[in-house]
């Protein structure tokens, strides 16, 4: 009633610039605990926080699947720990509801992969409460999480914070699920400033030149989304680059987030991009179904 | 109501009215009665934290200043790819205070052996003298852009809507002795139909006649960010220079 007479005081256009204005206002004020002293400079720029892949074969770090060619994996994104309606315990306990329905699936679950904005504004005590969430999954379901680098987990220099308490504390990583000749190489990517920058991306032609599994890849930012182009990698050249070099590499699947809607991208033949709703709010988390010998990848999405 | 605020936000949109410097074309003459034809060659490095780091470009132009209509056009060889634009301006309006008017802007781009790229804009442009020395000018565009993947089979070309805009307040403080002009603004390639997104280029141009037919520009470009400022997509830093023949 009070929109409708504000509206007929105004007039429509009138009318839509203020609330133009509002929102405006309203996303000045509510990103203030992003840090806006970073406004025009941040530290840790993209190509210092991943200059080199962190290889995990071989170090403890990757997990142990056994040499299975059927496994499973939990995916999720966006749980931004520090916001509202997010509590991850209602993940673990739905994972450990899973993991023995999967084992007779014949799909053992064997770890879990979270797409970014793993923190709300990546301040040290979300990152701490993330951290304590990942050990609690890994001792009570029996399962270790691997995490990639969301752009709110860069607010007020949060990068220093995941180095220091976030498994396996680089932004850029890599193992292998080896399964006969089979195996699949996993590559996690620093895509939290919306670009890979030039160091990483070079490594990572590099790397994918001289591994000729087939590859998963997570990142936080979509490549390509059917409903928006927005939430997605903005530089086109880049952009561009990596669809070709997936497509030429024997990249399978692409897991991603940020959007925080289901959506995704098929890429010819070639590989699938899936992009799972966030878990805050939604409460949305996916079985990825891993057949490494026939090479089929299908993910089944829940909302706990 | 979401549309209305799409509406707002491109009706803003308009309001940045046009910078040629978004397409390396800033000021190119025509305004306060320079000639009618300007041939330019300008040299262009980017140092940014993405793809196009430490990129080199040449772009050649032509631009021809007629009394409704202004057109550019232009072919850049940069280190990873290769282009044709085309842009024009038609004036509707043009009175002694600065002209206004429908513009369109073209482009056709080879990037390396992975895609082809196509861009299709139209808009509005315009300029306003508020006095001899000082300006504003802008414009702002709405269209598609798309790649086409040439190494990959089978896979469709993506297209997605796109803005693009800028403005610039531009000061000639000696205009009356060797033409020199100073502007500075905000342009932006990408802001899409998100009313707290874009992607700006905060810039600094200068030219100055160096006889009655050549005049020497310079432009310095910084790309900052996204997201409102909270994250930094293809922060760095753009140079062009370059000169211009009037006939």
């Amino acid at each position: 009633m009070k929109k409708a007479l504000l509206k007929r005081i105004l007039g429509k256009t009138s009318f839509s610039i203020l609330t133009l204005a509002t929102v405006l206002m309203v996303g000045f004020l509510s990103g203030c605990s992003f840090g806006w002293d970073e406004f025009f400079y941040r530290k840790n720029s993209v190509n210092s926080r991943s200059d080199r892949i962190l290889d995990l074969d071989g170090t403890g770090g990757a997990p142990q699947t056994g040499g299975r060619s059927c496994y499973s994996v939990v995916f999720f994104s966006d749980i931004h720990i520090g916001g509202k309606e997010n509590d991850p315990d209602v993940l673990i306990d739905w994972m450990r509801v899973q993991k023995p329905l999967l084992e007779e699936e014949g799909f053992p679950l064997e770890f879990a992969v979270c797409a970014g904005d793993l923190t709300y504004s990546g301040i040290r005590s979300e990152y701490k409460d993330y951290a304590a969430m990942g050990e609690r999954m890994e001792r009570l379901a029996g399962v270790r999480l691997y995490s990639v680098l969301g752009n709110h987990d860069v607010y007020n220099s949060g990068w220093d914070e995941y180095r220091d308490l976030v498994f396996p504390y680089s932004s850029y990583y890599r193992f292998t699920t080896p399964s006969g000749e089979s195996s699949l190489s996993w590559y996690f990517l620093d895509t939290a400033s919306a670009t890979l920058g030039t160091e990483q991306l070079e490594d990572l032609f590099f790397r994918f030149k001289h591994d000729s599994n087939r590859k998963v890849v997570v990142t936080h930012f979509p490549l390509l989304l059917k409903s928006s182009m927005y939430y997605c990698l903005q530089n086109i050249d880049e952009r561009d680059m990596l669809i070709d070099e997936f497509c030429r590499n024997d990249v399978k699947i692409i897991l991603t987030g940020h959007a925080h809607i289901e959506d995704g991208y098929t890429y010819g033949d070639y590989f699938k991009e899936v992009n799972l709703e966030s878990y805050i709010k939604n409460y949305a988390a996916a079985v990825l179904y891993v057949d490494v010998k026939n090479g089929t990848f299908r993910v089944r999405t829940f909302h706990l | 109501m979401m549309s209305k605020v799409r509406f707002s936000a491109v009706l803003l949109a308009a309001l940045f009215v046009f910078s040629p410097a978004l397409f390396g074309q800033e000021s190119s003459g025509g305004f306060f009665g320079a000639r009618e034809n300007v041939l330019g060659i300008q040299f262009e490095h980017n140092w940014t934290n993405s793809v196009n780091s430490d990129e080199n470009a040449v772009d050649l132009t032509y631009s021809n200043h007629g009394q409704n209509m202004d057109f550019d056009f232009g072919i850049q060889f940069a280190s990873k790819r290769q282009s044709f634009f085309s842009y024009a301006r038609y004036k509707i309006f043009d009175g002694y205070r600065g002209w206004f008017g429908p513009c369109n802007f073209t482009e056709l781009e080879n990037f390396s052996d992975i895609s082809f790229r196509q861009h299709w804009f139209a808009g509005l442009a315009g300029r306003v003298h508020f006095n001899d020395v000082f300006s504003f000018q802008g414009s702002s565009l709405i269209g598609v852009r798309g790649s086409t993947f040439k190494r990959i089979r089978g896979l469709d070309p993506v297209f997605r809507k796109d803005v693009a805009g800028d403005f610039s307040f531009s000061a000639r403080p000696w205009h009356y002795k060797n033409d020199v002009e100073i502007s500075a603004g905000i342009s932006s390639w990408e802001m899409f139909w998100h009313p707290l997104f874009f992607a700006p280029i905060f810039f600094v141009s200068a030219s100055g006649s160096v006889s009655d037919s050549v005049r020497i520009k310079s432009f310095v470009g910084m790309r900052t960010f996204d997201y409102f400022g909270i994250s930094a997509m293809n922060e760095g830093v753009t140079l062009k220079i370059g000169a211009e023949v009037l006939f």
